[in-house]
């Protein structure tokens, strides 16, 4: 144990608190100190290091004053009174223990009280070691807040220097911030963000504020989920959950270890019931390439306040028939949307869907940085253009009530999140909104899409996940998993005929097919300009080869969201083939490009995430020139499994070489070593692949009618 | 206390104030409400506010701020007469069917700024747009920032008209203003005024219009601007007025505008002279990659009472002066900082260090002292914090007491656009130190966070540096390629059956080097390693990893050096008995050479230098089929030079690619894009291998076995391939 340097305290420089007010001259100038007095227009004002000086108000825009908070009186660790930073200060562990730690937390509390069914108050305190560089950026502490259900304050934030002086936040490097102030209807949320003031590396820095958040309900839900572990060491975290005895709090603890679990206690005192976990991690974790979130890895609590699910329907109920537009502004709106007999319900569903995604700018506010599971009204909607997923969606439930389509109103959270409303009565483990649509019997779903999305396209963080959708009529809620429709959705295909010519030249044409979360990227062109269109064409092929020339480009119309998303490309690649002597020529398989940096570790120490199950399919016809053939490769790249699949071959076929692949992930985790060993093992196969030249030779004989592989490997030999 | 405070006084209303009342205050409270007080004393850490007949006393923790210049403003009503807007219709629909691409379109923009008399400044302005596509919709969100203590702003009117004629008017409590967000290292005292037009669809019109009162400027003969013309969208008219009392001169400059466009129409009114820049009908503005800021192409016109920096100058250098103050704390610091260096380098270098290392980035802005010449070197050292002008204060001043002349100067970063210098206007975004030593001058920036002494940042380079102390202003040169380089040495052994033993080593400085330790501090060494194995299987999964290290990032006293060994399994393609073999990560790309024409010059940040040497040793029973041709190219913008040498087993490689210029102009692009796409096609030139006759590969003649050979006494200055 190093002994933090206590007796080192008599401050020469020390800035209190008191002395951090700005006083802004009329002139440009400003002063730092403290403001003594403002009588019959004039200001004294103490001037720090420089005496007081009596100023005309008239010479003065604004003062600044620096609020002292909790321990601002106090210049030096000897003098701290607060038990808590004495005693982590008196028993400071040796830095050299965390040699590669950016900061070590020596302290952090999540103090949670649930004052009544509707009231909750959360004091969190930190007090944080700086190790290195990096570790400074704890320095600058922000944090959000609901700006009309949250009171929040800053109670101190304290530097304890490794001299033993103490410095204290002041009011010029504290801003309290609004989000879309443009959109009241979703100004929801605040931001509160400071700067400590001298930290240096091994500097401790100290801060404690509280948030008070009222109306919690069944529609204001509240929860918390603690993930303990994280890759910088902790030594003592402590959460602590405190509520009238009488009230239920439902808890789930997950993924505990056998090994340093976090301690839970238990008491009941006073009529109220006491929850604690206490944990602690000196070493941290060394995060790991595409693993899973934390929330899935370490151990977790998540607890929240259990509500009567017909309430919550009733609640939820009411909300949305708040919501509900007037009939003028919804007959209007449908009108708009020129909707005939003769069309199908599929097809007034797809025009509803992009009417409102065209003219409702969405601005981007989720149910969690809302607060709530009210929709804004959908005259906001209508009226003003603009609205969140849940605004917008329930629009689009009332227009589908009017057309007399059925829909139901849903909810659910990303797909790795295992805690759902499904097993849990609370709205507050939600975090998106979908919603079902039945169209002739069959089931649709939606999370509002885009402009640059099909209806019912479901992206990839919500396939397979746990969604609750809210049947208002019958007063209740049922629970489904989404779809994972992995060849309709994420899918990609290619195909391209290569002429190549003697000097090594290629001509080529491309041509794309993007599905799913790849049409996004593409149909994005619709919105620029036929001169940018041209530059990406160049810059796309540009990628191919350096040399590449665009001769021309094509796309699909790609505002027909219920159409295919394709772009074809013709272009040359000059001696793209090398000719190392008349007789040899040699290329790569230019549009064949995995890559195994996924797969570099021998073994993982953490469960693997693949973005999404997908497949993709490549073609690729290369059109030899006269008396070439190829040099067969004698090996076949295939990787066969019940998770992934991919099968490629090539074959020589007259003067045509034609290469195929087709890469199918059926599953998005790997979760057993077995798992990432067969993960490992298709890419390698497949990087092998991309590295693989194909090389022409030259015969005076006729070509071979049909070469093929004549060996046949599975994956590495 | 607030309650009793709330109750009394009449409801809060949203708007700044006009005027400045003598005795009377604006109070803003630590919950963020606001109160006018008539009158207002300050005593014993208690505020009396007197409001009409009633008084209040406040504690001063309740309280955030007093100013004696903001007022509070009646809402008002605003025009709602949009008889003029309906014949912009027919001119956005001619520009549409003339821009049929376009997501929207500029029909009229409108800026009038008026300096006046008693020094205050008035200005308006006006938009009017054509929404053509869903993605311009955001158009319909407008904020705008002042300062409350000088500033208000008032809008005008907001609408949107439809095609079928209908209007829609923006209300008054529509409204807001609030403390906009920004970044969580910047602090400053400014508001936002934001709203939001109502019924803005496709097809339709936005045309707001608002009004800008600066009633309180820092100094009354300040008056400058700026106004750009063209934009991503295009735009049908766009005009510029500037209005100056009679006797005050108006200086401006005009670049990228065609000379009878860049000259103002001149009237004299009453009291007034009013200049005026009117353009029409230019057409969006196509981005190319690594094309100049956008202000350095489009039309764009600069206005400012001053001519030459005089007068700026004068007024800000006292601030500096005071705030340029050797104080006994700084001197200490030095002190500590420079005890036991050899000589004024080293001292100059570890201050250079400290300023860029442990003071940290934040950035306090409040007045034009902070905004300009930052705060006193004194308090940034306390605080250990600051931003630009700060950190360039700080560190002249630590110089100034080992003797060495140095000054914080303003820059415009070469990302940013070229600072305008020919007439005297506020254009720099950045503070770097311009030092004086033995009749040379040199800068540091300490901005930054990583760069060895004497280098800086490559933002910095090519740029003009504004002194205000000597009021001088000298070109920040271009350093050339060699001072921000990187360097690399590969030593490669090639087995039969393509197995790859890689040792890989680069050294860097400049920039280069900077990038490099910051990314490899910011790493625990188990990271770099997971890093450097990403990297290493990005080529095959099928390696052993040997060495994955780099030099210390914190030992600024010696070039950052990374090295890696590593061995690739099968690596070299062997089709028959011909064996591929590609050095790894030698391939060159240039995106900014992708178009097949430019408009625009291509603008890079510095120079920069790579090169490479290459050993490869050859498997024994392999001849050299091909070896790709050297390769030369010489010019004012690229010099490249790549040899193949084989001697005996051995293949030598040496390369070297040189930018010596930031700017390539359009005017040369053909040739530059020619010498470009020859250097990409020679670095995918590969080495062509044959099997001799008679000769069997062995599956187990391959490279050396790492993990066996890997000796524990190996040095340990190694790296991956992050280049």
């Amino acid at each position: 144990m190093k002994k933090f340097a206590l007796t080192l305290i008599l401050a020469l420089a020390t800035i209190l608190a008191v002395n951090a007010d700005v006083l802004y001259l009329n002139e440009g100038e400003e002063i730092v100190g403290h403001l003594k007095a403002i009588e019959n227009g004039k200001i004294s004002f103490a001037e720090l290091n420089h005496g007081e000086r009596v100023l005309s108000e008239s010479e003065v825009a604004h003062i600044l004053i620096s609020k002292i908070r909790k321990g601002d009186d106090i210049d030096n660790v000897a003098s701290l009174t607060d038990p808590v930073a004495q005693g982590i200060l008196k028993n400071l562990p040796d830095p050299s223990l965390f040699k590669d730690a950016d900061y070590v937390t020596l302290y952090r509390l999540n103090d949670l009280e649930y004052l009544s069914d509707n009231k909750i108050v959360v004091k969190t305190r930190e007090i944080i070691q700086i190790l290195k560089e990096p570790g400074l950026e704890m320095a600058n502490q922000s944090f959000y807040y609901y700006t009309e259900r949250e009171k929040c304050e800053l109670e101190f934030a304290h530097t304890y220097s490794p001299e033993g002086h103490v410095f204290h936040v002041t009011d010029d490097a504290i801003s309290d911030e609004s989000l879309l102030s443009g959109t009241p209807e979703y100004a929801r949320l605040k931001k509160f963000k400071m700067a400590l003031k001298k930290v240096d590396i091994g500097s401790i820095i100290d801060y404690s504020f509280s948030r008070e958040l009222s109306d919690v309900d069944e529609i204001h839900p509240f929860s918390l989920a603690n993930t303990f572990g994280e890759r910088e060491p902790v030594l003592h975290e402590e959460l602590s959950v405190t509520f009238p005895a009488g009230m239920e709090i439902n808890k789930v603890q997950m993924q505990w270890p056998q090994e340093n679990p976090p301690k839970f206690h238990e008491k009941v005192q006073n009529g109220k019931k006491f929850w604690t976990w206490i944990f602690s991690d000196p070493k941290g974790f060394i995060p790991e390439q595409n693993m899973l979130p934390r929330s899935r890895i370490f151990p977790r609590v998540v607890f929240y306040q259990p509500y009567d699910w017909a309430k919550i329907s009733k609640k939820l109920t009411e909300v949305y028939n708040e919501a509900r537009p007037t009939d003028a502004l919804l007959d209007d709106f449908i009108a708009r949307l020129k909707l005939t007999s003769e069309m199908s319900s599929y097809q007034k569903v797809c025009k509803i869907y992009e009417a409102i995604n065209r003219d409702i700018r969405d601005v981007g506010m989720g149910i969690p940085q809302m607060g709530s599971f009210k929709p804004v009204s959908a005259n906001v909607t209508l009226q003003k253009k603009y609205g969140n997923t849940q605004s917008n969606l329930a629009l689009f439930h009332f227009a589908l009530k009017k057309l007399g389509i059925v829909s139901y109103p849903g909810f659910c959270s990303d797909k790795r999140e295992l805690v759902t409303a499904k097993d849990h009565s609370s709205l507050a483990l939600i975090d998106s909104t979908l919603l079902k649509i039945i169209i002739d019997g069959k089931p649709f779903y939606t999370d509002g899409g885009s402009i640059y999305q099909p209806f019912s396209f479901v992206p990839t963080y919500l396939q397979g996940t746990n969604a609750t959708f809210h049947d208002a009529d019958n007063g209740k809620f049922f629970n489904e998993t989404l779809p994972v429709q992995t060849s309709e959705w994420n899918r990609f295909d290619r195909t391209v005929m290569v002429k190549i010519k003697e000097n090594g030249t290629m001509d080529v044409q491309e041509s794309l097919l993007y599905r799913g979360p790849y049409e996004s990227g593409i149909r994005e062109l619709k919105s620029i300009k036929e001169k940018e269109k041209q530059n990406y064409a160049e810059r796309r092929v540009k990628g191919v080869h350096p040399s590449a020339v665009l001769q021309s480009f094509g796309l699909s119309d790609m505002s027909d969201l219920s159409g295919p998303a394709v772009l074809t490309l013709k272009y040359s690649i000059p001696e793209a083939a090398q000719l190392t002597s008349d007789k040899i020529m040699t290329f790569t398989n230019f549009w064949v490009n995995y890559d195994s940096g996924s797969a570099s570790l021998a073994t993982r120490t953490y469960p693997m995430q693949y973005w999404a199950t997908e497949e993709n399919t490549q073609t690729i016809i290369f059109e030899m020139p006269e008396n070439f053939n190829w040099v067969n490769w004698n090996r076949q790249y295939q990787h066969i499994s019940p998770d992934l699949v991919f099968m490629s071959n090539i074959n020589q076929n007259g003067r045509q070489l034609i290469y195929s692949d087709r890469f199918i992930a059926h599953t998005d985790e790997f979760l057993t070593d077995a798992a990432y060993q067969n993960y490992r093992q298709c890419i390698l196969t497949m990087s092998e692949l991309a590295n693989q030249w194909i090389i022409l030779e030259k015969s005076d004989l006729k070509p071979e009618t049909a070469s093929s592989t004549s060996e046949v490997k599975e994956g590495k030999d | 206390m607030k309650n009793i405070l709330k109750t009394s006084l009449l409801c809060l209303l949203c708007f700044l104030a006009l005027a400045n009342t003598g005795n009377s205050a604006v109070i803003t409270l630590s919950d963020g409400s606001t109160q006018e007080a008539d009158s207002l004393t300050y005593k014993n850490d208690k505020a009396v506010m007197l409001i009409g007949s009633e008084s209040a006393e406040i504690e001063r923790n309740s309280i955030k701020n007093i100013s004696f210049t903001a007022r509070q403003q009646e809402k008002e009503a605003m025009a709602t007469d949009s008889a003029d807007l309906q014949a912009f219709m027919p001119k956005a629909l001619e520009l549409q069917k003339k821009y049929p691409d376009a997501q929207s379109i500029l029909v009229s923009e409108e800026s009038n700024n008026q300096h006046r008399a008693d020094g205050s400044n008035l200005s308006r302005y006006r938009s009017i747009s054509y929404i053509a596509k869903e993605e311009a919709l955001w158009a319909a969100e407008v904020s705008v920032s002042f300062d409350p203590n000088r500033e208000r702003v008032k809008v005008l009117h907001a609408r949107c008209l439809h095609p079928d004629g209908s209007v829609h008017n923006l209300q008054p409590e529509q409204i807001k203003i609030s403390k906009g967000t920004s970044g969580s290292v910047y602090f400053d005292q400014y508001q936002e005024l934001s709203f939001t037009i109502p019924e803005v669809a496709v097809g339709s019109i936005i045309d707001y219009c608002y009004e800008t009162e600066e009633y309180n400027p820092f100094d009354p003969n300040l008056f400058q601007g700026r106004n750009y013309f063209q934009w991503s969208d295009p735009v049908g008219e766009s005009i510029l007025r500037v209005s100056v009392p009679s006797g005050k001169e108006l200086h401006y400059v005009a670049y990228n505008c065609p000379p009878e466009l860049g000259k103002p129409e001149k009237v004299n009114a009453v009291d007034s002279i009013i200049y005026t820049w009117k353009m029409a009908d230019l057409a969006p503005v196509i981005p190319e990659p690594s094309m100049p800021p956008y202000r350095d192409v489009v039309p764009a016109v600069y206005y400012s009472l001053h001519k030459d920096f005089t007068y700026v100058h004068n007024k800000l250098k006292p601030m500096f002066e005071k705030r340029f103050q050797l104080t006994d704390s700084v001197k200490k610091k030095v002190e500590e900082l420079i005890e036991g260096a050899k000589d004024l380098n080293e001292k100059i270098a570890r201050l250079y260090l400290f300023c860029q290392k442990e003071i940290r980035y934040i950035s306090i802005k409040g007045n034009l002292a902070s905004n300009q010449v930052g705060h006193p070197a004194e308090e940034t050292l306390k605080n250990r914090y600051g931003d630009c002008t700060d950190k360039g204060m700080l560190l002249a001043t630590m110089l100034k007491h080992i003797g060495v002349e140095a000054y914080p100067v303003g820059v415009r970063t070469n990302d940013s656009g070229r600072a305008v210098r020919d007439i005297s206007i506020f254009d720099d975004n950045h503070c770097i130190t311009e030092v004086h030593l033995d009749g040379r001058v040199f800068y540091l920036d300490s901005t930054a966070t990583d760069y060895r002494y004497p280098y800086f940042r490559s933002d910095d380079h090519d740029t003009i540096a504004d002194n205000t102390m000597l009021g001088t202003r000298n070109q920040v040169p271009l350093p050339p390629p060699e001072d921000n380089a990187i360097h690399i040495i590969r030593k490669i052994q090639l087995a039969a059956d393509g197995t790859t033993r890689i040792d890989f080593e680069s050294t860097q400085n400049g920039t280069s080097e900077a990038s490099f330790r910051e990314s490899a501090r910011n790493l625990k060494p188990e990271e770099y390693e997971k890093e450097i194995r990403e990297s290493v299987a990005a080529l095959t999964a099928d390696y052993v990893l040997e060495i994955a290290t780099h030099s210390d990032p914190l030992d600024f006293d010696n070039q950052f050096k990374a090295r890696s060994a590593y061995t690739l399994n099968r690596f070299a393609t062997k089709s028959g008995r011909y064996m591929i073999f590609s050095v790894p990560y030698f391939e060159l790309a240039f995106s900014e050479v992708s178009l097949e024409k430019r408009r625009y010059d291509i603008q890079y940040s510095t120079s920069r230098l790579r090169t490479d040497s290459v050993e490869i040793k050859l498997p024994s029973n392999f001849s050299v089929k091909y070896l790709p041709p050297a390769l030369r190219v010489q010019s004012q913008y690229v010099e490249f030079e790549i040899i193949y040498d084989q001697q005996g087993d051995t293949i030598n490689i040496t390369r070297k690619l040189a930018f010596p210029r930031r700017v390539i102009p359009a005017a040369d692009y053909q040739s530059f894009k020619s010498d470009l796409e020859k250097i990409a096609h020679s670095s995918k030139q590969k080495i062509f291998l044959e099997e001799e006759a008679g000769e069997t590969t062995s599956e187990t003649a391959s490279a050396t076995a790492p993990a066996a050979t890997a000796s524990a006494s190996q040095p340990v200055e190694t790296e991956g391939e992050r280049e």
